[in-house]
């Protein structure tokens, strides 16, 4: 084989755990960074490196929800009746995917990115919630729960409004993932947080809960029409993977705002460069 | 019998959620473990399996299964050859549908709760699953 070609799979290995780790430290999935990373570094197609990103998402997702399952905050009876509407809206993104032009794709992951800074930089809805009633479809379908705190050391019960719009926000999330292979965990939060008024906790677990599932509804989509190159994926997906969970383990012992606000930084600069892709102009 | 209704069915959640908990990281860990052993491959023999191609022809490669297989019954073909491009994909579509497995198995969690209105919404997601599948021949 000739060396180049090693080359390039370590090069694609490093900068994927790269993406992983600064993903976790941000706070974000990690998959929102390898598009932009693949494309922009190494000159990958962006179908292909959607592809690999979507494969990605999925293998650092399983690990994630598996944890958030065991802590028991992650409210799955939300995860599963949300899911409903990121898998519609997932498939319906990767058909887009594959009849808009290229530019377009990379102005909707600029602009995507732009708003996934947002969580990043203020801080979403305050820890408990005002006390408000559920909505009819949540009272039906009980999703209504409670979580034990450890900080404030006592059980939250909360109750859950909003569902219909939440749905619909659910919906363009899943639309997003599909479109442009992220996990579109910021997207959710913000769905549960600002619609549905779920305490901060529980809506960036269940988010974590959904990532999977929403990514596997395109993924396969992905992969049937042959865009899921394993000289890319397999690289790509073990990278992530080792990226993000050393990221989590060192986010645990900083814990400070002005990390964040570095690593939104970085992101806003790679947001840019996606927008001046997008708009043809080379820098 | 010790413990109220509202006890057991806690219980109850703990084991299910533990089968879940199990799966999810078992099922994913089996896949990259998978993949890993197509990478070694592929970087011991140098040999993809499948055509010879240049990095640049490799790095943009799309939906030639000359190059790589991307449909099931070519890739378990490649396999049984032992082709390392075609364990990858083995590990990579294995990795895909982990969350078709774990939607499942909620379905029967909720049936086995006799929650009727979610054995039917975590069903629908699995259907709509399913559907992603079909939908790639009106692309292709």
């Amino acid at each position: 084989m000739s060396d180049p070609i090693v080359v390039y799979l370590f090069m694609l290995v490093g900068l994927s755990l790269l993406a992983g780790v600064i993903g976790a430290l941000g706070g974000l999935g990690g998959g929102v960074l390898i598009v932009p990373f693949l494309t922009l570094f190494i000159g990958v197609p962006i179908p292909l490196a959607i592809g690999a990103s979507i494969v990605s998402v999925i293998a650092t997702s399983s690990g994630s929800a598996a944890a958030y399952v065991r802590d028991r905050i992650s409210n799955i009876r939300i995860g599963t009746f949300l899911v409903l509407f990121t898998t519609s809206g997932a498939i319906f993104g990767a058909f887009l995917e594959h009849i808009v032009p290229t530019a377009f794709l990379f102005l909707t992951f600029g602009i995507v990115l732009l708003i996934s800074i947002v969580p990043m930089v203020r801080k979403l809805g305050e820890e408990t919630p005002a006390e408000f009633k559920n909505d009819s479809i949540a009272e039906k379908l009980s999703l209504n729960s409670e979580y034990h705190d450890a900080k404030q050391g006592k059980n939250i019960k909360y109750n859950v409004t909003g569902t219909r719009s939440g749905s619909a926000m659910m919906f363009v999330a899943g639309v997003l993932s599909g479109l442009l292979g992220i996990g579109s965990g910021a997207f959710k939060v913000i769905a549960m947080d600002l619609a549905m008024k779920l305490p901060i906790k529980v809506s960036t677990t269940t988010s974590n809960f959904m990532i999977g599932v929403t990514a596997a509804a395109s993924a396969g989509i992905y992969f049937l029409t042959g865009d899921v190159n394993p000289f890319i994926a397999a690289p790509v997906a073990v990278g992530v993977l080792i990226g993000a969970v050393a990221g989590t383990k060192i986010l645990v012992r900083i814990r400070s705002s002005t990390v964040r606000k570095i690593f939104a930084v970085i992101i806003l600069a790679v947001a840019i460069e996606m927008l001046l892709r997008g708009m043809g102009v080379h820098t | 019998m010790t413990g109220t209704l509202e006890e057991m069915k806690g219980e109850e959640l703990e084991i299910e959620s533990r089968i879940l908990v199990f799966y999810l990281i078992w099922s994913a860990l089996i896949a990259v473990v998978i993949i890993v052993a197509g990478v070694l491959e592929f970087l011991i023999t140098g040999n993809s399996g499948y055509k010879n191609i240049s990095l640049p022809q490799l790095l943009t490669a799309r939906g030639n299964s000359l190059i790589f297989p991307f449909n099931p019954i070519q890739i378990i073909r490649g396999v049984i050859e032992l082709k390392s491009f075609a364990i990858i994909q083995l590990g990579v579509i294995l990795l895909l549908f982990t969350p078709f497995g774990r939607i499942f198995l909620q379905i029967l969690i909720f049936a086995r709760e006799k929650d009727r209105a979610f054995t039917v919404i975590a069903a629908t997601v699995f259907v709509i699953l399913l559907i992603s599948l079909y939908t790639v021949r009106f692309l292709s």
